[in-house]
């Protein structure tokens, strides 16, 4: 029991003995314990173990195998998850861009056509073919309303020649 | 890859519905788009109308391409050195055929656009299409102006 009662007084100074901080004047009666008491002499010895290898402790930096190793498994699971999920991804923002272009053309050409009536209703928005197609066809669709215009309105523009297209652009009051 | 594939034609059709229709098609959409402004036409009347504009212009078609062949054949009867005057009087009945039906055209399109349209829409319309008609002669006028100094 004064043996327990000496341990339980005396194992603080143990640890301090273990890694050598202990002051000499307490050392000499704490060593005289460990050296009659079995126990208290096992953890010691226990504890200078420890204290050595967390001193010393055992080969602290992995070999260069380890890193290498280890560059290797890292560079295989950025390529296992950069291959699967990423190409695909790419392919619908191609994809998703170049719908967003055709139908911003789209878009854009039905609103300038409908917002600049000005321009939509131009003559000069149509081009020769479609300008002389409709030469052709307005006196077809009310009767002519005076003589003059009935003469003007038989004038076929798809018969002219070059040089009777030349003569109209003579004289402007033709 | 397939939805790349996806991607262009999808570019491609929403690019191929802007694309321009035949000439007739667009002298046809620029005329209604000046008839439907210049009649103030509610939507109804502007398909009535397009539909009697498009017969109108069928109806042109069929009839000057007639003309057409009937006038080469009576150049052909008539430069031959003794004309076959039956044959002839016979292109002649039909050229003339052909252009009373062209001279009455304009007439009996207004006469069905008459039964579609108001008074006040039928006397605007006698206007816009001499007015319109003038808009494209001197159109025409200019781009050979233009076509006569750039030689």
């Amino acid at each position: 029991m004064l043996t327990s009662l000496a341990c339980r007084r005396l194992r603080p100074a143990l640890v301090d003995l273990a890694v050598g901080s202990l002051a000499p004047g307490d050392a000499h009666e704490v060593a005289a314990h460990v050296a009659a008491c079995e126990p208290c002499r096992a953890d010691l010895a226990a504890m200078r173990g420890l204290s050595v290898e967390l001193r010393d402790p055992i080969d602290p930096l992995p070999p260069e195998d380890f890193w290498r190793r280890q560059r290797q498994s890292i560079m295989r699971r950025v390529r296992t998850v950069g291959a699967a999920p990423v190409t695909p991804v790419r392919r619908w923002k191609l994809a998703g861009a170049l719908a967003t272009v055709a139908l911003s053309v789209f878009v854009a050409r039905m609103h300038f056509e409908r917002s600049a009536p000005g321009v939509r209703h131009a003559i000069e928005s149509l081009d020769d073919d479609a300008l002389f197609h409709l030469h052709d066809l307005l006196p077809a669709l009310a009767p002519a309303t005076t003589i003059d215009d009935a003469d003007v309105d038989i004038l076929a523009v798809h018969d002219l020649g070059d040089d009777e297209i030349d003569a109209l652009a003579d004289d402007p009051d033709s | 890859m397939r939805h790349a594939l996806l991607a262009c034609l999808l570019a491609v059709a929403a690019l191929g519905a802007t694309a321009a229709p035949p000439a007739r098609e667009r002298a046809h959409d620029y005329l209604m788009r000046r008839v439907v402004a210049a009649l103030a036409l509610s939507d109804d009347k502007a398909a009535q109308m397009r539909d009697i504009l498009r017969r109108a212009d069928d109806r042109r078609q069929e009839l000057a391409s007639r003309r057409d062949a009937l006038d080469t054949k009576l150049r052909a009867a008539l430069a031959r050195s003794t004309p076959d005057e039956p044959a002839l009087g016979e292109l002649v009945g039909d050229a003339h055929g052909v252009q009373r039906e062209l001279a009455a055209l304009p007439e009996r399109t207004f006469d069905e656009a008459r039964k579609i349209l108001t008074v006040e829409q039928q006397a605007k319309l006698l206007l816009f299409r001499r007015d319109l008609q003038g808009e494209v002669r001197q159109a025409i006028r200019r781009r050979a102006t233009a076509v006569h100094s750039t030689r």
